[in-house]
């Protein structure tokens, strides 16, 4: 039977005004007749209302299934559509801006699909050009499709896809002017005959249906503009072409031509199976609520007297709740205890949603049946009442009424753990063993010593002490000659010598390296094809020179975070950011938002880690179990970073390289694979080789007005610059870490419990983030780096878990040493080096490894320092060891890094060579060199046998121990005895023990005479395997 | 109750328990015996104990024969008559509905119909590709996964959540937590190796065999093509004897630095490495030499056709290092990627593989090895039953599709010759008993004895498991 309200038939149907819901229904329903239960079920709801959104901000919170959508919209990375007057009494409305580029602000995905339904979509529009008493007519394009899927922040809703919105006319009368269209796929267009007037709001209503019910797909569109109950037969505009079989998804677009001064404004999009509905705005915002299965929301909820807060709510909570989940340290790290908390303050995922108790988490876990998952859970506390469940589930429905004088809100989070107070200059403590001390660390350790009935050990002998220092220092073990002079000691001798070693170039070289871990810097974008990134050097070279400069450790910090920000811009500072922009890049992430966040998760992680050592990662997607920093804290981290991103930048004055010269200096593969993938980029006119001078860094958009020019970069599929974008950009809190569900929106910050922020209406800068970091004030920096700097000597830090200062992290063993580091730091220019030379003059570093039985057993793990601990060489150390040694260490000025096929022929540094991630160094890899992949603050130390095979029979050491044995025969003649001490002064740096000297000539001789240059080069072989040598002493 | 791990512990300094090797330092004659006590203890050593599995264990090892680039599941082990039937039309809305927003789905081009035949074997009588012809001889011992499925189509992060639970990358492979799990039978030999073969790309998924945050000890040590593995031969100026001599040496001077160090067992077990290292080398070229093998065997893998040489001897060696108590051995074979021209791709794939993978399953059962052995087979994801983009006849292809494939099992108390879970009449999802890489993981780790949450190491203040997604043991595959 026809029906006026059903679309297929509207246009040829008389209108007949029918009455009786069955009737109605038979028409609505026809194909589903059979279906006794589903008829039954729609009778009680006979709501033609497919689904609605008002753009009220309670809409968009996320539960139950609400106004017929699955879940809350999906908001654009790029430029989210803004919510206006969203007040949740009221419709609001949907202001979306243009980017200037294809941009997908605004989509929601349905409950049910359609599929075989025709139906119509209502929405209003208003349109305002800025300036909006521009003379000549701006071309815009703006959008609502229907489609399959979301396809993402930049998807192309086109082909087969019912497109309804205003575009520039391309022919006909108002050739040039901006009309209503339609569309399926861009050929099948029709334009409406009147221009849209500016600011005008307009009531566009669409019909989607099929011609032919044998049709599968969708296959008719009709737009009627301000349409009366009487216009459904004269459609302002009418096409049919093939669409879609079915549709899952809503959404506004916006195009090339829509500019961000554009205004464009949304409202009461409404869907529905019948005419008459969708011109009624009255019935807006009556869809009924369903829980996520789809039944009706409980009506008891909803009915219930009047509650109070003070009488009825309070002491339930109380009772039953704050146990667990209240005061700054809650259990989950969710506190029922503030009503903002309740709402999702910290985490976007609120435990109850005003007005909606059916879809509040808060309900949903005091009604589980399963007794793990219950709340209270079964081991603790019984489960709640009905009555009680109701009146609190009553509560939420009648808005969440809260007392601030019972439960007022939270002042700033504070924590009493010991990290987070302030760092303050402690006295030095009162010891009796005055004469041990050589510098003030040692009055610490003495403390703790003397506490514990310890004795230090003695001082170690001049040989191993020169080598500690050395290897320390610089990685390197000290030269025969250096030895030689420290052996007739004057008073000056070892202070001349440490002096020596900080100024070594090679220093920086060494220390360098430790920062480079901690900033899982790498000279690849990481991921599936690991591209390179041909100028990443820059920045290797860069820390090492800061720490060859003595850089003060706050300046060093500042260029690092916010070297683009600086003004006036130069290289030096660019180069600096190469810290934020070692995070890894995937180069075949479609999904934008994706591949931006987690390259901003990565930034956020490492930064943390190592400025402050926190290891927030957690909070990326819930708050913190163990630590007191809130999800939301995470995200306003995370909003320092955001309007950024890692790229190429130009550089002034630096060297210029032609393209080509990258292949001196990357893998032989790796060089062709990156050439045939920039050859690709070149084709697409994506990518153009240049000499301009440029480093791999991390520029903002601001910057970038700033005069930062960002140069393309080679990646399969690189992550999009959108600088425009990137300004307006706001971060959200993602909800779960998802960024397909992000919640309310944050400003940068800092982890509320590490400080208070400025009183400032302004946005914070990564400059402020700077500041921050190195203020006084600030309770990690100093303590962190001071730490770090220990470790590097000691092989241990005070805090052992030196990128983990929170509250799971380790206690430090000597608190009072660190705080008064980290003050000698700061009031010391944040000089590391005068760390250093308080620490390698003292008398604790000075000891000897020597093992006292009666101290190890009151301090077996040797924490409070009782003897020296020796410990394993890193990779670079034990590769750079041996060139040393042999005299072949080669420390010219490395060009860009060392590739493997020139790396026998350059032996440089291990510091200089190639890093890519999926292909590291073989020596880096055997010796436990980090990952890449996240900050990496102790390296392991592993005891594998591909070790020994390596050092025995790998042409790198056969070739290492042939020079030094032509070198000892050179120096000491053909006497075997001379060339042992020969080689215990190169390679130990000491005389041999009358039994050493013993082992080492029956060694010696056992091949003599037939091929005495071999059995020279295997005893040298030998000697570079020895744990001695691999060894700090 | 988590394992209580000795082998992660790497500490300097920490107090040793053995003042035995430390007072016989100087006696060579109780080397031997010494460096037996230390492997056996444990410290940061590079062997590792056997321990005692969560619950009986069906496999004792495993061999992971990894088809990198995804074969076709509705071409090798999947056959829909109905996609015969519609092959050149679109996917009917029934299908298309359930195939789930995942880009490049595929849903939206044309189907593909199987260029290659099916034929029922075995007393099960389950269907095989022509592709198979010699697999399929053995197919009474294939337990199929016919729905296998998760929602990353792409090469690289598909390859490290098939491997490693996730697509990050910087988990350890599943080779890696069973040899930490369990340590090797052999302690002259790496505990799990991996041989790439026609390896695609200039860096192929080092996660898939690398150990993560676990110690570096167990992480598989890669062998490409007729490689050996690394710095196992000694240089050529230097015989045997001499090279006992130097590591006599080598050890008195190592003992003598040991005793004035006081107590270290860091250092005892770096000395022990060298006699480990010095048995690797020796046991290494026997494993890799396989001229001791007869010639039916060395036919049997086709050995003697340059076609299937490469991928044969790695499975052949394959079933060298599990004789010898090797836990894990991953063999990756590139390139089953057909885009295009998927005949000529998947028969040129099936020609180098199809007889190695027979040989082995044939050989290790003859040798009584296949009880103990599990054997699984599969890619990253399979490809979609349509065709991808606008190529015609055959230089059709497929693209990838994550949303449901095949892989099989055989072996190490594996019941053959079934069939679990199914796809739709086209092959695209699956109806029944979808099955997630973490349920393979999960039952992988059972049939070796080990629980996927008990096996639990500490890092960074968490106990991280194998399956850190979830995934459930699929008991059927052993009932």
């Amino acid at each position: 039977m026809p029906s006026q309200d059903h679309p297929t038939h509207a246009a040829t149907a008389a209108p007949i005004r029918s009455s009786g819901v069955l009737v109605l229904l038979m028409v609505l329903f026809g194909c589903r007749l059979c279906h006794a239960g589903s008829l039954l079920q729609d009778a009680v709801h006979p709501s033609p209302r497919i689904a609605e959104d008002l753009f009220r901000s309670q809409s968009q919170l996320p539960g139950i299934q609400r106004g017929g959508w699955k879940h809350s919209p999906v908001l654009s990375s790029i430029l989210p559509g803004q919510l206006l007057h969203s007040e949740a009494s009221r419709p609001g409305e949907l202001l979306i801006h243009g980017t200037g580029g294809r941009n997908n602000p605004f989509r929601r995905e349905l409950a049910q699909p359609l599929r075989n339904q025709p139906f119509f979509i209502r929405f209003q529009l208003c349109y305002a050009p800025q300036p909006a008493d521009a003379t000549s007519i701006d071309p815009e394009f703006f959008v609502l499709w229907l489609d399959r899927n979301d396809g993402g922040d930049t998807a192309v809703h086109s082909t087969n896809v019912p497109n309804i919105g205003l575009h520039v006319a391309d022919r006909g009368p108002l050739q040039g002017q901006n009309v209503f269209m339609i569309r399926i796929g861009s050929s099948n267009v029709a334009w409406t005959s009147t221009a849209v007037k500016p600011g005008k709001t307009y009531t566009l209503v669409a019909a989607l249906d099929k011609r032919s019910t044998a049709s599968t797909r969708y296959d008719q569109l009709r737009l009627w503009i301000d349409p009366t109950p009487d216009t459904l037969p004269t459609p302002d505009a009418q096409i049919s072409a093939a669409g879609p079989d079915l549709i899952r998804w809503a959404g506004f677009a916006t195009g090339l031509k829509t500019e961000p001064t554009d205004e464009i404004r949304v409202s009461n999009l409404v869907l529905s199976r019948t005419w008459k509905d969708a011109l009624d705005f009255s019935t807006d915002g009556s869809l009924p609520l369903r829980n996520s299965d789809g039944s009706p929301v409980d009506p008891m909820l909803a009915n219930h007297r009047k509650v109070s807060f003070q009488t009825d709510v309070f002491p339930l909570l109380r009772q039953h709740c704050f146990d667990c989940h209240s005061s700054a340290e809650p259990h989950s790290g969710l506190r029922l205890d503030l009503r903002e908390e309740i709402l999702g303050y910290s985490t976007g995922l609120p435990m109850a949603v005003p007005g909606y108790s059916a879809g509040s988490r808060m309900i949903e876990v005091l009604r589980e049946e399963s007794p793990e998952l219950r709340m209270p859970p079964a081991d603790h506390a019984p489960a709640l009442t009905k009555e009680q469940t109701l009146l609190l589930a009553a509560w939420i429905n009648q808005g969440l009424s809260w007392d601030d004088q019972l439960l007022p809100p939270a002042p700033r989070r504070t924590s009493d753990h010991w990290a987070f107070q302030p760092v303050r200059r402690p006295h030095l403590p009162q010891i009796n063993s005055t004469e041990w001390v050589r510098t003030p660390i040692d009055a610490f350790i003495a403390a703790a010593h003397e506490q514990h009935q310890l004795t230090p050990s003695a001082e170690a002998d001049t040989e191993s002490l020169a080598r500690r220092l050395a290897l320390t220092i610089t990685g390197l073990p000290p030269k025969p000659e250096q030895l030689a002079t420290l052996l007739q000691p004057d008073g000056t001798a070892w202070q001349n010598y440490t002096e020596q070693l900080l100024n070594s170039p090679h220093y920086g070289e060494h220390w360098g390296r430790h920062w480079l871990d901690l900033a899982r810097w790498a000279e690849s974008h990481g991921h599936q094809h690991d591209l390179p990134r041909p100028f990443a050097w820059r920045y290797r070279d860069y820390v090492i020179d800061c720490f060859n400069d003595d850089m003060p450790w706050n300046q060093f910090i500042t260029e690092q975070i916010a070297g683009d920000e600086i003004l006036p811009i130069n290289d030096r500072q660019l180069i600096a950011t190469g810290f934020l922009a070692a995070a890894r890049i995937s180069g075949n992430e479609m999904n934008k938002a994706i591949q931006r966040n987690e390259m901003l998760v990565d930034i956020v992680n490492m930064t943390s880690a190592a400025l402050l050592g926190l290891t927030v990662e957690c909070a990326q997607c819930h708050n913190h179990k163990t630590d007191p920093i809130s999800q939301r804290d995470y995200y306003r981290l995370q909003a320092f970073f955001a309007s950024g991103q890692p790229g190429n930048l130009a550089l002034q004055q630096a060297d210029s390289f032609p393209a080509e010269q990258a292949s001196e200096w990357m893998p032989k593969a790796t060089y062709s694979f990156y050439k045939s993938e920039a050859d690709k980029l070149v084709r697409r006119r994506m990518f153009a080789h240049t000499p301009q001078p440029h480093t791999w860094g991390f520029c903002s958009a601001t910057a970038a007005q700033q005069g930062v020019e960002r140069l393309p970069v080679v990646n399969r599929d690189p992550l999009p610059w959108q600088p425009s974008a990137s300004l307006s950009q706001q971060t959200r809190l993602l909800i779960r870490g998802d960024t397909g569900s992000p919640g309310p929106t944050v400003r940068t910050g800092w982890p509320e419990v590490l400080g208070p922020l400025p009183d400032s209406q302004r946005l914070l800068t990564r400059s402020d983030l700077a500041r921050w970091l190195t203020s006084p004030e600030n309770p990690l920096v100093a303590r962190v780096w001071v730490n770090r700097i220990w470790q590097h000597h000691f092989g241990r830090g005070l805090v052992e878990t030196s990128s983990d200062f929170g509250p799971a992290g380790s206690a430090p063993s000597h608190p009072e040493l660190l705080d008064w580091l980290a003050v000698e730091l700061m009031e010391n220019n944040w000089s590391t080096r005068h760390i250093q030379r308080l620490i390698v003059n003292s008398a604790t570093f000075r000891q000897s490894a020597e093992f006292d039985r009666s101290d190890a057993d009151i301090d077996p793990s040797n924490q409070l320092l009782h003897r020296w601990s020796i410990r394993r060489l890193e990779a670079e150390s034990i590769r750079d060891s041996i060139l040393a040694v042999t005299g072949e260490l080669n420390t010219n000025p490395v060009l860009g890094s060392v590739p493997p096929q020139t790396e026998e022929q350059l032996l440089q540094r291990t510091v200089y060579l190639y890093q890519r991630r999926s292909e590291m160094p073989e020596v880096m890899r055997l010796f436990d060199a980090p990952d890449l992949i996240g900050s990496c603050s102790r390296r392991d130390v592993s005891t594998v046998a591909q070790q020994p095979l390596f050092l025995l029979n790998s042409d790198f050491m056969q070739n290492r121990s042939r020079a030094l044995a032509a070198l000892i025969q050179q120096q000491a003649g053909p006497d075997s005895r001379q060339q042992i001490l020969a080689a215990f002064e190169r390679i130990l740096g000491r005389q041999p023990t009358d039994s050493e000297l013993f082992r080492s000539e029956q060694y010696l001789l056992k091949s003599r005479g037939t091929d005495d240059e071999e059995q020279l080069r295997r005893f040298c072989q030998a000697m570079f395997s020895l744990n001695e040598f691999l060894y700090v002493p | 109750m988590l394992m209580n791990h000795p082998g992660n512990s790497t500490a300097i300094g920490r107090p040793g328990r053995r003042t035995l090797l430390q007072e016989s330092a100087l006696c060579f004659g109780t080397l031997a015996l010494n460096a037996m006590l230390a492997a056996e203890e444990q410290h940061a050593s590079a062997t590792s104990a056997v321990r005692t599995a969560h619950h009986p264990a069906t496999a004792k090892h495993i061999i992971f024969l990894f088809m990198s680039g995804g074969p076709g599941q509705t071409d090798t082990f999947d056959p829909k008559p109905v996609l015969q039937k519609l092959d050149g039309q679109r996917v009917p809305d029934s299908i298309a509905a359930q195939v789930p927003d995942i880009p490049r789905s595929g849903v939206a081009s044309r189907l593909m119909a199987s260029p290659f035949r099916f034929s029922k074997h075995g007393q099960s009588g389950i269907p095989v590709s022509e592709l198979f012809p010699h697999t399929a001889q053995l197919v009474d011992e294939l337990c199929l996964l016919r729905s296998l499925s998760h929602r990353n189509p792409v090469h690289g992060p598909a390859e490290c959540l098939s491997l490693t639970g996730t697509s990050v990358g910087n988990r350890p492979s599943m080779g890696a937590w069973i040899s930490w799990g369990l340590g090797s039978d052999n302690r002259n030999l790496p505990s799990f190796l991996t041989f790439l073969s026609n390896s695609t790309g200039p860096a192929p998924q080092r996660p898939g065999w690398n150990s993560g945050f676990l110690p570096a000890q167990y992480q598989g040590t890669a062998i490409t093509g007729n490689d050996a593995i690394p710095w196992t031969a000694m240089p050529t100026a230097d015989s045997d004897l001499q090279r006992r001599q130097q590591l006599d040496f080598l050890d008195g001077m190592n003992r003598e630095h040991l005793q004035r160090s006081g107590n270290n067992t860091e250092l005892a077990a770096r000395i022990n490495s060298f006699e480990l290292s010095f048995r690797m080398q020796t046991a290494a070229p026997e494993v890799f030499d396989l001229s001791g093998e007869t010639a039916s065997t060395r036919s049997l893998y086709g050995l003697d056709n340059a076609r299937t040489a490469e991928f044969g001897r790695h499975c052949l060696l394959a079933r060298r290092l599990i004789e010898r108590g090797v836990r894990c051995v991953q063999l990756r074979n590139g390139g089953w990627d057909a885009h295009g021209s998927l005949e000529s791709n998947h028969l040129a794939r099936a020609a180098a593989t199809d007889q190695p993978v027979a040989a082995l399953l044939q050989d290790l059962r003859q040798r009584g090895l296949l009880d103990d052995t599990l054997v699984v087979w599969g890619g990253e994801f399979g490809r979609t039953p349509t065709t991808e983009g606008v190529a015609t006849g055959r230089k059709r292809g497929r693209d990838h599709s994550p949303v449901g494939y095949t892989m099989w099992l055989a072996g190490g108390g594996v019941q053959g010759g079934r069939i679990i879970g199914e796809t739709d009449e086209l092959g695209y999802v699956p109806v029944q008993q979808p099955l997630l890489p973490a349920d393979l993981h999960a039952t992988l780790l059972h049939a070796l004895g080990l629980d996927q949450h008990r096996l639990a190491f500490a890092h960074r203040n968490r106990d991280e498991i194998p399956t850190v997604l979830g995934g459930n043991v699929i008991h059927q595959v052993f009932a």
